[in-house]
């Protein structure tokens, strides 16, 4: 072994961590080595010097905290903020402006050959400017009356068609909601038909199994009852022979109890007999 | 008998909260003093073992019996370590002057330390001060190195335990290891020797 290689060792060896045989070939070597000699010193003094870090105080009450975070955490899952609503109004208010926009867009005014156009959805209307103006009252009451023809005109002629365009969406609709009840009817019968059909054969299915199942109980009935049956024939058996036994036994410390008794009381007898004849 | 960590793990999975408070009264102490190693601070030492604490808690439906919860609850503080090192950049460097202006009599502490043992009273207050400065000497070794010396030295794993952990080769565990003691015997010693650059202060 070099110095390299015990060099390289000396951390394992310091810390019990070689075979013996590798941990024997390094310590050999650092005895007659002076360099890997100085080497284990340094390091030992190293590892000296770490045991002198002190350890602080765990902090006060530190597992109720942990507990504590742990609620907090829980808390905030349990109720994430609701981002939801404010974006949704915000949503609907955009919307609704650039709905506005729209509907005031869609009336027109525009200045075109002389004449002021004005434009509401379908319907126009232009109006040119005199080109000899005659300011008498009279005149002025003429246009005015025109005006307010052209505008009744307008207005009933906009009421017409909306009227109509009315009973054609309403048309529409009615023929549409027969329709949708046309087939949600023929959808319910259709389902209810299915449905029957299934719980018919779902029924049977059922039943089956149910049959099954009672058949199976059944039998496990049977068979628990006679196992158990014999179990307690079994028991019966071995509690008579144990009762057998034990008779016996009682029979022979009985007798042996009396003979010991006569026993005694023989010599006993016997004893007293003795005395007497040796008193007289 | 006390269950074992595993068998506290399963109860925690199935929502057991005395369980876990069990397994937190057990680890509170050994954890406390990893992470202080590592981290060298008190205050963050406490916020990053709570954070372990509940991963830990969080996590508990991840974990597999065969993983050892000691190999597990080690990966979890390494790594909460050195997130919470980097948002801090508590990576700090002592310049080496403050090192080596070791007064005449505090030198002759830190090598009575070795001779006898037991502190003396008026020397029991520069012990603290010992024990900050071996502390910062710690402190300045590249994170690898300061957590492979604390898992062998303080926590008294073995070296595949700690590869284990590290999930690297055992190798470079001992490089690591071999390389750390030698920088620190070179910062202490250095300051503390007297062929060093105390010599003459």
């Amino acid at each position: 072994m070099d110095c390299k290689q015990a060099k390289k060792l000396i951390p394992d060896l310091l810390y019990g961590e070689l075979t013996s045989e590798i941990a024997s070939e390094a310590m050999d070597h650092i005895a007659k080595c002076e360099d890997c000699l100085e080497y284990r010193a340094g390091l030992q003094q190293t590892l000296k010097y770490l045991d002198q870090i002190e350890k602080p105080d765990l902090p006060l009450d530190f597992a109720a905290a942990v507990h504590d975070a742990i609620d907090r955490e829980t808390l905030k899952k349990a109720h994430p903020r609701r981002r939801l609503w404010p974006v949704l109004a915000t949503a609907i208010g955009l919307c609704g402006i650039i709905l506005s926009i729209f509907t005031i867009l869609a009336s027109e005014i525009r200045y075109e050959d002389g004449a002021l156009i004005i434009r509401f959805r379908e319907q126009q209307t232009a109006i040119t400017p005199d080109k000899s103006p005659d300011k008498s009252p009279d005149n002025a009451a003429k246009i005015l009356a025109d005006f307010r023809e052209e505008q009744l005109r307008l207005q009933r002629q906009s009421s017409d068609e909306m009227r109509t365009k009315l009973h054609a969406s309403i048309n529409d609709d009615l023929r549409g909601s027969i329709i949708d009840e046309l087939r949600a009817s023929l959808t319910s019968e259709l389902h209810s038909l299915v449905d029957s059909k299934l719980r018919a054969s779902l029924t049977d299915e059922l039943s089956a199994a149910i049959a099954e199942l009672s058949r199976a109980i059944n039998e496990y009935e049977s068979r628990r009852d006679k196992k158990v049956a014999e179990a307690i024939q079994q028991l019966q058996m071995q509690q008579h022979q144990l009762l057998l036994t034990l008779q016996q036994d009682l029979e022979v410390i009985t007798s042996r109890t009396e003979g010991e008794f006569m026993k005694t009381y023989l010599t006993m007898a016997e004893l007293a007999n003795q005395q007497a004849k040796s008193n007289r | 008998m006390q269950p074992c960590c595993d068998e506290l793990m399963q109860r925690v999975k199935d929502g057991d909260m005395l369980a876990f408070d069990i397994l937190v009264r057990k680890w509170q102490r050994q954890l406390f003093d990893f992470v202080y190693r590592i981290v060298g601070d008190f205050e963050i030492a406490r916020d990053v073992c709570q954070e372990v604490f509940l991963r830990v808690y969080q996590y508990s439906g991840r974990y597999q019996p065969r993983n050892q919860f000691k190999t597990w609850i080690y990966r979890i503080a390494i790594n909460c370590s050195m997130n919470e090192l980097r948002k801090w950049k508590l990576r700090w460097a002592l310049p080496l002057k403050a090192l080596y202006q070791l007064k005449g009599k505090e030198r002759q502490i830190i090598e009575d330390t070795f001779t006898d043992p037991r502190p003396q009273p008026d020397e029991e207050i520069q012990m603290v001060e010992v024990s900050r400065y071996v502390q910062d000497a710690l402190r300045r070794l590249p994170d690898k190195q300061r957590i492979v010396i604390i898992l062998r030295h303080y926590e008294e794993l073995k070296f595949h335990e700690i590869a284990s952990i590290l999930d690297c080769p055992l190798s470079t565990v001992k490089t690591q290891m071999r390389r750390g003691l030698n920088r620190l015997k070179k910062i202490l010693g250095n300051s503390l020797s007297e062929g060093g650059v105390l010599n003459g202060l």
